[in-house]
């Protein structure tokens, strides 16, 4: 009989294979998160479509927003609904300066009870680009106040290794503008920021469709933070997936290395032993 | 005498000695609620001082809470 190590089991097969086909996890700030997607919880349909959304994307990260209460009696909070099952990542969206930012991560971790903080400091309401000037600031200042600061910013690798050098614990380079869905709009920036940062690079905004997803994790960005192209969609369920799939496939592809390119065929099959008429 | 006046969420209201747990539970949110978060003057005052701390004339009190987002 052959002993097993020279013919493995076909169940030990399958689990070695299922061991190497695995994607390494995603730390940030030493926590390790189970999906690189992280979902905006904004412009679904409604409530349970956001919900069914979220469960089909297999993100852990769910953002949110802050704003004031309606006086006068209380509903149900996204909080309420989102606390027990997601790593709730409250943002400084609608910011415009720094002094603006900063208090609203304060009351972001006043309310939700996390001192992690995506910060925006927004510099023009048409494009929604950042105020670089203002975002390093900000940034400088919730770095000292002891957050964990994940800064939303232009695709421009020098503002990223600024916002690395301050302490931030990963940056947020854009593909687009926000809500534009207009995908990857300078691949090769994004790639410059990879080779150039430690920290992890997750890309916000922008992304339209999964191929743009699977570009930019494919090159070796860690994760990727989407919301319109998910609630937007026609149906943003089977896009949430559909996200969750090319994050997946493209982070694969990144660990298992692209083969090179030729310009010429280079035939697969054996040229030895073909038969001859 | 001008009225004495503060500012609720953008809101100019007659001023009432009171605390910031009064002031919201005047305004229908129960403080004990989760996910709420307060500053007055732009300084947040912590949930711990909300029965504590007295509301001065003039204060600008901003009353937030998560809502969907990006």
């Amino acid at each position: 009989m052959t002993p097993s190590v020279e013919s493995p089991s076909s169940l030990s097969v399958e689990a070695s294979a299922k061991a190497a086909a695995k994607a390494a996890p995603l730390v940030i700030a030493g926590r390790t998160f189970r999906s690189r997607l992280f979902l905006g919880t904004a412009r679904y349909p409604n409530q349970q479509v956001m919900l069914d959304a979220l469960e089909a994307s297999g993100a852990e990260v769910a953002t949110v927003a802050i704003r004031r209460v309606s006086l006068g009696g209380q509903s149900e909070t996204v909080f309420d609904l989102l606390k027990d099952r997601y790593f709730i990542l409250p943002n400084t969206a609608g910011c415009y300066t720094a002094r603006d930012a900063v208090l609203t991560a304060h009351l972001a971790r006043e309310a939700l009870g996390t001192n992690w903080i995506k910060l925006e400091v927004i510099g023009d309401d048409e494009t929604l680009f950042p105020d670089v000037e203002q975002l390093l600031q900000a940034a400088r200042e919730l770095v000292e106040d002891g957050f964990v600061v994940l800064p939303y910013c232009n695709d421009d690798p020098v503002t990223c290794k600024k916002l690395e050098a301050i302490g931030c614990a990963a940056v947020m380079p854009l593909a687009a503008p926000i809500g534009s869905g207009m995908g990857v709009r300078n691949p090769y920036n994004l790639q410059i920021i990879r080779e150039q940062c430690r920290v992890p690079v997750i890309v916000d905004a922008g992304v339209g469709v999964p191929s743009d997803v699977a570009v930019v994790m494919e090159m070796g960005c860690d994760g990727v933070l989407l919301n319109s192209a998910v609630a937007q969609a026609r149906e943003p369920v089977k896009m949430a997936r559909a996200m969750r799939l090319a994050v997946e496939a493209g982070r694969l592809a990144y660990e298992a290395g692209r083969m090179p390119r030729r310009l010429y065929a280079s035939a697969s099959s054996p040229l030895e032993g073909r038969i001859q008429l | 005498m001008k009225e004495m006046t503060i500012v609720v969420n953008g809101e100019c209201q007659p001023y009432r000695a009171q605390t910031v747990a009064e002031l919201m539970e005047m305004q229908g949110i129960a403080p004990e609620r989760a996910g709420i978060a307060v500053a007055v003057n732009g300084k947040v005052i912590a949930r711990s001082r909300w029965r504590e701390h007295q509301l001065q004339p003039d204060d600008q009190v901003e009353i937030v809470k998560a809502v969907a987002g990006g």
